[in-house]
């Protein structure tokens, strides 16, 4: 399978479109080589904890609003992430709580893709999404606003909303909501609108477009630097060095210049 | 009239450019220095010819140089390869400049075009003008400009010894200047890049 064959099935998740924008040669080797290298080795041992730290909390926040017991017993260390969660979104029997769930759009060419973290559904046809994110930094609200995370989960929700409510679910009922353990009082709240839905759509198309449109040959290496430090990749692309050893310094230059013992230079 | 828009491409990083670039059959590729890529037919600042794309698989050593180069290519698309390549110190910049004029008397009776010195050496001109100026200092050889880029070489011997050390350090300085400008070309971003040789 040739590289559109590959991006004509394939759909784009809020990572896919991330990567894709910070270096579009990454995109290439995770999403279209299929290099799925760990990103473990490049972590120093406090950020391997914190990430596995991460993924335990969403594994314990999935079971807590499924409605199944934590197993909390075996991490004592999280125990104050979930009493934190516990106390900012208490688990109701007669609430509908969707933990990570899985949505995937294929409309017109248009694929999308998205794990929510929870989806709950409110009173009155309301629709919340919430992200838990466990990163040692508080929420930047202005950030997220215009992050793919946002702008895909949102857009995508409406699109399959029908499907997935039963009834055609309008941008104003959707508010996206991001979360941290750490900051527990800090909530970023994002409301949804007609508006930002068309300019949702715009945008998600565009790089979308721009993306599938591409010859294999045109996936670059980004030339921000700063993104490569922290690539899985970044060994395999070739960096230039330059050896400047041997600049020496001269002294008396024109007396080691011999007519005799000078080769042509050829030109 | 309308200026002409030309898409810089940051092939810098590409480890598979020259696979790549096959695809192009509407091609110039620049280069000059030592360590000529293989199998590629490759010109320099004088050869380049009109084309689609341009390929800069050298660094140009200075931003007038690089104008010209897009000048002459009038490209649609400028592909960034920037190859490390081999920076001259003083004394081996002197040292291949006192060659190539050897290689002048020996085989082209003495005559020879700084344009096209600089070129095999991937230097600016004014570089090596000061440094034929520094060779003559030295007392073994002199030469004639004439219009301003032909020189007439011979073996003679008028040394003036006081004025090596601030032509020296002049050369220095251009050659310092051209390694400068290549580093900064092999990392800036390609906007910046655009910026300069646009």
């Amino acid at each position: 399978m040739d590289t559109r064959e590959k991006l004509a099935n394939f759909y784009f998740s809020q990572s896919a479109l991330n990567v894709f924008q910070q270096c579009s040669l990454k995109f290439k080797r995770k999403y279209i080589d299929n290099l799925y290298w760990s990103r473990k080795e490049l972590l120093n041992p406090e950020q391997r904890q914190a990430m596995e730290e991460g993924v335990l909390f969403h594994l314990l926040a999935q079971r807590y609003f499924s409605g199944l017991p934590t197993g909390i017993e075996d991490y004592p260390p999280l125990q104050v992430w979930l009493n934190r969660l516990i106390g900012f979104l208490p688990w109701q029997r007669e609430k509908n709580f969707w933990p990570e769930y899985q949505l995937r759009l294929n409309k017109q060419g248009l694929k999308l893709t998205a794990k929510y973290d929870l989806i709950s559904l409110e009173p009155e046809g309301k629709v919340v999404i919430y992200d838990w994110k466990t990163e040692k930094r508080k929420l930047e609200g202005e950030k997220l606003a215009l992050s793919w995370q946002t702008i895909l989960y949102r857009f995508l929700l409406v699109e399959a909303g029908e499907a997935f409510l039963g009834q055609p679910l309008i941008p104003e009922s959707i508010k996206m909501v991001y979360w941290s353990p750490l900051y527990p009082q800090h909530v970023v709240e994002l409301a949804y609108s007609e508006e930002l839905y068309q300019q949702d759509q715009r945008a998600l198309e565009g790089l979308i477009q721009e993306i599938i449109s591409r010859e294999e040959k045109e996936f670059c290496p980004t030339s921000q630097g700063k993104n490569c430090s922290s690539c899985e990749y970044s060994y395999l692309c070739q960096k230039g060095r330059i050896d400047y050893n041997y600049l020496l310094g001269e002294t008396d230059l024109e007396e080691q210049f011999v007519w005799e013992a000078i080769e042509e230079y050829p030109y | 009239m309308e200026e002409r828009k030309i898409l810089f491409l940051d092939w810098r990083k590409n480890n598979h450019w020259l696979d790549w670039l096959k695809d192009f059959p509407s091609r110039q590729i620049f280069f000059e220095g030592q360590n000529p890529p293989l199998n590629l037919i490759t010109k320099n600042r004088l050869s380049l010819t009109t084309a689609e794309t341009l390929f800069f698989y050298s660094l140009p050593p200075g931003p007038e140089e690089g104008k010209e180069i897009i000048r002459q290519v009038e490209p649609q698309r400028v592909y960034l390869i920037f190859q490390p390549q081999q920076e001259f110190s003083l004394q081996g910049f002197l040292g291949n400049l006192l060659g190539m004029v050897k290689f002048t008397l020996e085989n082209r009776e003495g005559v020879g075009e700084l344009p096209v010195m600089s070129s095999a050496l991937g230097e600016r001109q004014e570089t090596v003008g000061l440094g034929l100026e520094y060779l003559s200092y030295t007392g073994l050889i002199d030469y004639q400009l004439q219009e301003g880029k032909k020189a007439v070489f011979t073996l003679v011997s008028n040394p003036q010894p006081s004025l090596l050390a601030v032509t020296e350090r002049r050369i220095k300085n251009l050659l310092e200047e051209t390694k400068a400008f290549r580093r900064y070309l092999q990392k800036t971003s390609v906007g910046a890049i655009k910026e300069i040789l646009s």
